[in-house]
């Protein structure tokens, strides 16, 4: 069987350089190869879990916009930062 | 015999009728975690506002406030559950430096119950692991001998409670991570159904197998452990509403104990084996029934496992992006480059590997072949266990098929996963389980067995549990 790793890795928004793929094209065959081999069964159907589902409305927030922004590396104005993703 | 080395009910009693105070057991625990902490590195991060919490639990005991079990009592947190204030880095890059700005479920409930958080324990990177060797803060040596893993991926949470460096731990189990390490290190740990604990506020790893267990030198902590933070929760729907008894008093006569052909069958060490054998002696002596089940799906449960937990893994990990908390790189190109930076640079190769196995069995042209073909497989397990427990009230089994994991004899991860087979079971089935010292090897090594019981028989398992224990399951200290 062949893997694209590149095409997984890019799936998985995962960086691996070339000598990187080798090694882990290798690993993934041993790992397929371990779950491969399943039993021919098709029964998709999920096991019962009752849930008791929340009412469909807008919860208030207990942590402040101060406490979540506090664990993001940079902030500008109250906002998050990502690197710019429109041209102009 | 050192506060620290008590059990909770006998710190209780003492907190109760002042013979030491909340802030003397603190300080008697945190001693003895940082003398071992070299040896052993139980602890990622020690709760520095323990000492204000024991305060305020001696002022409750002093005033005569309504107070619980574990009011005062010293409790190590796996650091994968969230606690407010207080780092939780999953022994992860990726979350080196996060700290939560809300507590767990659970841990709201130990605050509640006056229970003082000591620390936050190592474990495997994300919970991905069997030996607490993955994570980036180093691996966790078994208090027996440290050459030896504490196992995974609770492994902290373990070695600090049999080494007295907490009184009781609590964990996460996804396919063995609480029962595995608990085996290893010759304490009692106990993964209780799907559903009785609540999830929020635990860093997830797969949603479907996660549950968060209860670690304690005997079967009786761990149950005080687990009645404190067990029910349902608004904030996760996936638990019930079912409170949970213990009855000490059940004697083990007429319990009926499964014995599946197909796990006795498996490769079990002969030292395992020994002691599994032994216990179960110990059982029909006091009045168990051995019966014979089966379970022919057992020996794929973990081809099925690592399929699923891995595909609910990468779909979990997706969140860690650096933008909103967790390790960000710090030289991009586009928003695609900085993701994939990011995360590359954040994770570790345990766990860049399971999500690339999870992102792969749930691709266009795999998903059928894999991921739905080990969803059918797991039904089918649920099932047969289903089948199991129409003629048997628990089932018996070892917790690993070997006594211990070395640090010197490298092993061949997918051995390693392959190793999985008597605990993942149960997790796809979404039964209680808990593993109980049973023995030791011929180098001292502890040996747990595991008893499992039907879905939401907690209780049970724990009686049993306590049954065996008064005969022949003990911690032994070291």
């Amino acid at each position: 069987m062949e893997i694209n790793i590149k095409h997984i890795a890019e799936l998985a928004m995962l960086e691996i350089n070339d000598d990187e793929a080798n090694m882990i094209a290798e690993e993934m065959l041993e790992m397929i190869d371990m779950v491969s081999d399943l039993p021919e069964l098709y029964d998709e159907s999920c096991m019962s879990c009752e849930m008791e589902l929340r009412e469909d409305k807008a919860a208030v927030c207990e942590q402040s916009s101060e406490d979540l922004l506090n664990n993001a590396v940079e902030t500008y104005k109250n906002c998050f930062t990502v690197p710019r993703t429109v041209e102009h | 015999m050192k506060l620290c080395d008590k059990s909770v009910t006998e710190l209780h009693d003492m907190l109760i009728n002042r013979k030491c105070s909340a802030k003397e057991l603190l300080t008697d625990v945190t001693e003895r975690a940082k003398s071992i902490q070299s040896a052993l590195n139980c602890y990622i991060t020690f709760n520095e506002k323990a000492s204000e919490e024991a305060e305020e639990a001696d002022r409750r005991l002093a005033a005569g406030d309504k107070v619980t079990m574990l009011t005062g009592i010293p409790v190590a947190v796996k650091d994968n559950i969230s606690t407010k204030g207080l780092k939780t880095t999953c022994a992860s890059r990726m979350l080196e430096n996060y700290i939560p700005p809300y507590d767990a479920t659970v841990i709201e409930k130990l605050k509640s119950a006056g229970a003082i958080i000591s620390g936050k324990t190592n474990m495997d990177e994300f919970a991905m692991g069997s030996a607490s060797d993955t994570g980036i803060f180093g691996a966790v040596g078994n208090p027996v001998e440290s050459g030896f893993s504490a196992g995974g991926s609770s492994g902290g949470s373990a070695a600090a409670v049999a080494s007295g460096a907490a009184v009781i731990a609590l964990g996460s189990d996804t396919g063995g991570s609480v029962r595995q390490p608990a085996s290893f290190c010759g304490v009692v740990g106990f993964c209780p159904s799907y559903g009785a604990v609540s999830r929020y506020g635990l860093i997830a790893f797969a949603s479907s197998l996660d549950r968060i267990g209860s670690l304690g030198r005997n079967v009786t902590d761990a149950f005080l452990l687990h009645n404190i933070i067990n029910g349902a929760d608004s904030k996760d729907v996936t638990t019930i509403r079912k409170n949970f008894s213990f009855n000490p008093s059940k004697s083990l006569n007429g319990v009926k104990i499964g014995i599946p052909n197909e796990i006795f069958n498996a490769f079990i060490s002969e030292e395992v084996s020994e002691c599994i054998n032994n216990s179960l002696n110990i059982l029909k002596k006091h009045g168990a029934q051995l019966v014979e089940v089966s379970l022919p799906s057992v020996k794929e449960a973990v081809k099925a496992y690592y399929i699923i937990s891995s595909a609910e893994a990468s779909s979990n990990l997706a969140r860690y992006d650096g933008v909103r908390y967790g390790h960000r790189c710090k030289v991009s190109s586009t928003l695609a480059d900085f993701y994939k930076k990011s995360r590359s640079e954040g994770f570790g190769l345990e766990v860049k590997r399971r999500i690339m196995l999870g992102t792969f069995v749930l691709s266009e042209g795999y998903s059928d072949s894999y991921y739905k073909r080990a969803v059918a497989l797991r039904n089918k397990i649920y099932q047969e266990y289903d089948n199991a427990f129409q003629c048997c009230d628990i089932i018996a089994s070892p917790v690993y098929p070997q006594t211990c994991i070395s640090f010197d004899e490298p092993q061949q991860f997918t051995d390693r996963y392959m190793s999985d087979i008597f605990t993942v079971p149960s997790n796809l089935a979404g039964l209680p389980a808990i593993s109980i010292p049973c023995g030791k090897s011929r180098s001292g090594m502890p040996v747990g067995m595991q008893l499992i019981g039907n879905r939401f028989e907690d209780s049970r398992v724990f009686e049993t549990a306590y049954g065996f224990e008064l005969y022949g399951g003990a911690f032994c200290g070291y």
